[in-house]
């Protein structure tokens, strides 16, 4: 069943148009991301499904509910905000209690389930301190407090962990992830961050200039991107792109060339719109490319020239260009260097290849 | 140290010579009309004369009367235009009310109390006309105690609501936008809004306006005088208009003294009372 | 749907509400200085009729409202002039030095703002007397550079302690004196601050009467002085009056118009610490 739909919702600020007709689903229980660059319209989004704005035009259902226009306290959706915006005079007890007693919960009530809610989030010892006296970590899980003690519908996030520092990040997301799992609830993400996005995310919406650009699974946003924009978004290192010659074409196959990849065929099943001497975009992600090429079949062979080598500790970052001009990035395990202007050669398996058309679509 | 000497030696000579001499001429007997008399010291005699004059008592609380009677005013008016002013939308509307509430505050306030003086006339001002609208008999404003009183004090509501609204209108928008919202996410009630997440903004102008005002209220002189001298009879006799005329007027400057040095011991008590009962910071 | 509409009706109607109550007495005088002495007089008042300019016609005949004019003018010039040329420093000072009694000393500055003016005209008017400076510009200036200095010192040196400390560190390590720092430093960007206390302090000097009205007699008489000379009689000349008055308050209104957004700036800031 549909729990949260989104059908053909716009919203334009006089003549700029921050989302453009979007049209999505999640389930009861899911964890949806929004994920793009910025300005391309999650957070607006986000904010026309809490009702912090009004829609241009288009519906938005929860739980069955048309709420389209309802007011955002009434969605039943709650929300953590990026600077966590807690009431700066109220201390936490009284935070995290406010919603409740808005809506005239019994006080006993109010009590049990602020409580249940700082032990589930570990708070119990800062009950009474105002946000001010608390670190940015506490105050993020004061944030997820307050809204876990209204049982919401919905729950929204709107690029929590921007503000915290690498680590706090890190274990952070980990409280998120088995916060979701002991609750159930729907849960709606936004970030930039394609880490956060694939570690999380049940599904990913991957958005760019207010249109959603491919809908799916992490690993379907890493195996089979649509576009290059998708391609390139997912996964760090960027994927490299090299521009490659189509110099024939098969049913099944087509034969491509490159300067730094020399000919070479590579299997694939659209071939049909494809003609020889189009100019397509090869797509290899830095992870897959490897160091020592093992003579083994289905391995293609790119030969560069070093630039420089980042060490990273356990593995190596390496910057090189390829003949003709083009960038490609290598992440591969262990230590190595090179010196500047060496010849290198990487490998890499046939079946890691991805194709885009002159348009970024892929093929 | 030498960018600071020039303005403290210039403020020195000017504020605190005056002083010092109003402190001593204050226990002199100074009646200009009198020279002849000399001017002999005489300690505390003329704090006596002023503590035991009911004038000076009546006077002092009809100022507090009077304060009594705009603050409540100029602070609710204050908030609502405020308020008004900090919800979204009509952007065009709201700058230029915006920028209009800067015409009372500039405007002269002697020029407000002849201005006061047209619009309360009996016969072809425009307040009579707006109460016969309203099916109310036309008022001798100024001629009776109670309508003078009024008079004044609209005419000081007038001239001061927009400051007060300003103040109000820089407290609400230092509320973090996040937490409004995040209050939107809690309750639909715009008055829960308003107590929860506003008002604390507003404490800080709230204090501001307090002392402020207080202060104002005390110096009051300018509309005052050019609107009724004080009168009739001493309806409108508010403190600095009564020392004005016990110096210059009467000329009794050993008196006149001592009871401006009373205004100012009683307004800095004022001040640091305000403060000490209002102020509340707000933390970020 | 509805109620939001209505919700922007009503909201539309009270701003407009309040826009007639903060204009109209301003309105009224302005155009009662045009209306003929029948209309002026005319009981219930009159809301139209046919503009005259007989008033300022009588007002413009009236040297003494000139001078008057012209002598406001020089004091609240004179005034603004010194408040900033020996405020601003000082604001520096406050805002950039730690040394003992500091904090005092600044609330002494603030609270000069408080002080009643009655309580200094007295001193002033003997003492002036007495050196045979009443009825000058200077002693005028001086009095009116009592109120207008704190205010100059407040709002620089709230202005000056917003500039980043690290230009100051930098300038120094080029070799920079105190004297260039602040001139070429903080006063180049304490303009916003500066003009908002240069324009108080003038407002402040033109509006003032009982300083004005206590120390001059005939010869330095400024604008709200004038004003205020008519009131004497019974049959009051309200059209002179009013257009005397729209003259007075006319210049300082479209200035503060203009400026009215750093005014708010100015007005707002320090009151809301």
């Amino acid at each position: 069943m549909e729990f949260l739909k989104i059908d053909g919702v716009r919203k334009n600020y006089r003549d700029v148009t921050a989302v453009g007709g979007v049209s999505l689903s999640a389930r009861e229980g899911e964890f949806v991301v929004f994920v793009g660059p910025s300005g391309c319209g999650k957070s607006t989004l986000m904010r026309l499904i809490a009702g912090l704005e009004e829609v241009s035009a288009g519906r938005i259902h929860i739980d069955g509910a048309e709420v389209t226009h309802h007011e955002p306290a009434k969605r039943g959706v709650a929300m953590v905000f990026q600077s966590y915006a807690l009431y700066p005079h109220m201390n936490v007890r009284e935070n995290m209690s406010f919603g409740l007693k808005m809506i005239k919960t019994p006080e006993k009530e109010i009590y049990q389930r602020v409580s249940d809610a700082a032990a589930i989030l570990k708070l119990e010892e800062l009950m009474e301190r105002r946000p001010k006296e608390l670190s940015g970590g506490q105050r993020q899980r004061v944030a997820i407090g307050r809204a876990i003690v209204r049982k919401p519908k919905l729950f929204l996030f709107d690029e929590p962990l921007s503000n915290l520092d690498a680590e706090l990040r890190g274990e952070m997301r980990g409280e998120i992830a088995r916060l979701h799992k002991e609750l159930g609830v729907t849960m709606v993400y936004v970030t930039h961050d394609q880490v956060e996005a694939m570690t999380l995310a049940d599904r990913i919406v991957v958005l760019r200039a207010g249109l959603v650009e491919q809908i799916g699974t992490p690993a379907d946003l890493y195996d089979k991107p649509i576009n290059t924009f998708v391609a390139g978004f997912i996964g760090s290192p960027k994927m490299n792109f090299m521009p490659v010659d189509v110099v024939e074409v098969h049913p099944q196959a087509l034969r491509l060339s490159h300067p730094a990849l020399g000919l070479f065929n590579m299997p694939s099943e659209r071939t049909g719109a494809v003609s020889v001497g189009a100019t397509l975009s090869l797509g290899l992600r830095p992870e897959h490319l490897m160091l020592s090429p093992d003579a083994l079949l289905d391995t293609l062979k790119i030969q560069v020239t070093s630039d420089y080598v980042e060490n990273l500790g356990g593995s190596s970052q390496f910057y090189t260009w390829a003949a003709d001009g083009s960038r490609v990035i290598a992440l591969v395990q262990g230590r190595h260097t090179a010196n500047k202007g060496s010849a290198l050669e990487f490998g890499i398996a046939l079946s890691k290849l991805y194709l885009f058309d002159a348009q970024g679509h892929a093929l | 140290m030498w960018f600071l000497a020039p303005a403290v030696l210039t403020l020195f000579a000017i504020g605190i010579y005056p002083t010092l001499f109003a402190l001593v001429t204050s226990m002199r007997k100074y009646n200009l009309t009198r020279a002849r008399d000399g001017f002999p010291f005489i300690g505390l005699e003329n704090y006596h004369t002023v503590l035991t004059d009911s004038t000076f008592w009546q006077t002092l609380w009809r100022t507090a009367r009077f304060f009594m009677t705009v603050m409540p005013v100029e602070i609710a008016l204050g908030v609502v235009i405020a308020l008004l002013l900090h919800k979204p939308g009509l952007s065009f509307i709201r700058s230029l009310v915006r920028v209009s509430l800067v015409v009372p505050l500039a405007t002269t306030y002697a020029v407000v109390g002849l201005i006061g003086r047209l619009i309360f006339n009996r016969d072809f001002g425009v307040a009579n006309q707006f109460g016969n609208w309203l099916g109310f008999e036309s008022l001798d404003w100024l001629g009776n105690q109670a309508g003078a009183f009024a008079a004044i004090a609209m005419m000081d509501i007038w001239q001061w609501t927009p400051f007060c609204a300003l103040i109000f209108l820089a407290g609400l928008s230092m509320v973090p936008n996040e937490v409004e919202e995040a209050a939107r996410l809690e309750t639909s009630s715009y008055f829960a809004l308003l107590r929860h997440v506003q008002l604390p903004y507003l404490l800080p102008g709230f204090t501001a306006m307090l002392i402020l005002r207080s202060a104002d209220v005390l110096k009051l002189f300018d509309m005052v005088f050019t609107m009724t001298r004080g009168g009739p009879g001493a309806a409108t006799d508010l403190v600095s208009v009564y020392i004005q005329r016990v110096g210059f007027r009467i000329f009794d400057m050993g008196v006149a003294s001592a009871q401006a040095i009373l205004l100012l011991i009683l307004t800095i008590f004022i001040s640091r009372l305000f403060i000490t009962l209002f102020y509340r910071e707000i933390d970020a | 749907m509805i109620y939001k509409h209505f919700g922007r009706l009503l909201h539309l109607l009270s701003l407009l509400l309040f826009l007639a109550f903060t204009l109209f007495p301003f309105y009224w005088m302005v155009s009662s200085s045009f209306k003929d002495q029948t209309d002026l007089l005319a009981s219930p008042p009159v809301w139209t009729f046919v503009p005259s300019m007989a008033h300022y016609a009588e007002v413009w005949q009236d040297e003494k409202v000139f001078a008057a004019i012209h002598n406001s003018l020089i004091v609240a010039s004179a005034t603004t002039f010194l408040a900033i040329v020996l405020g601003a420093p000082a604001a520096y000072s406050l805002a950039r030095f730690q040394f003992q009694g500091k904090k005092d000393l600044w609330f002494w500055f603030i609270s000069n703002r408080m002080i009643s003016p009655i309580v200094l005209a007295l001193p002033v008017y003997l003492l002036a007397q007495s050196v045979g400076m009443l009825d000058t510009h200077l002693v005028l200036i001086l009095i009116y550079l009592s109120f207008c200095l704190p205010i100059v010192v407040w709002i620089c040196t709230d202005q000056f302690r917003s500039i980043p400390p690290d230009l100051e560190q930098a300038a120094r390590l080029d070799n920079a004196n105190q004297w260039d720092i602040f001139w070429r430093i903080y006063v180049p960007l304490g303009v916003p601050g500066i003009a908002v206390s240069a324009i108080f302090s003038f407002i402040f000097s033109w509006n003032e009467l009982l300083y004005a009205l206590v120390l001059t007699r005939s010869n330095v008489q400024t604008a709200p002085v004038i004003a205020t000379s008519y009131m004497s009689g019974y049959e009051l000349p309200w059209g002179k009056i009013m257009a005397t008055g729209t003259l007075i308050v006319l210049p300082v209104t479209v200035f503060a118009l203009f400026v009215s957004r750093h005014m708010v700036r100015g007005l707002t800031m320090g009151a809301t610490k």
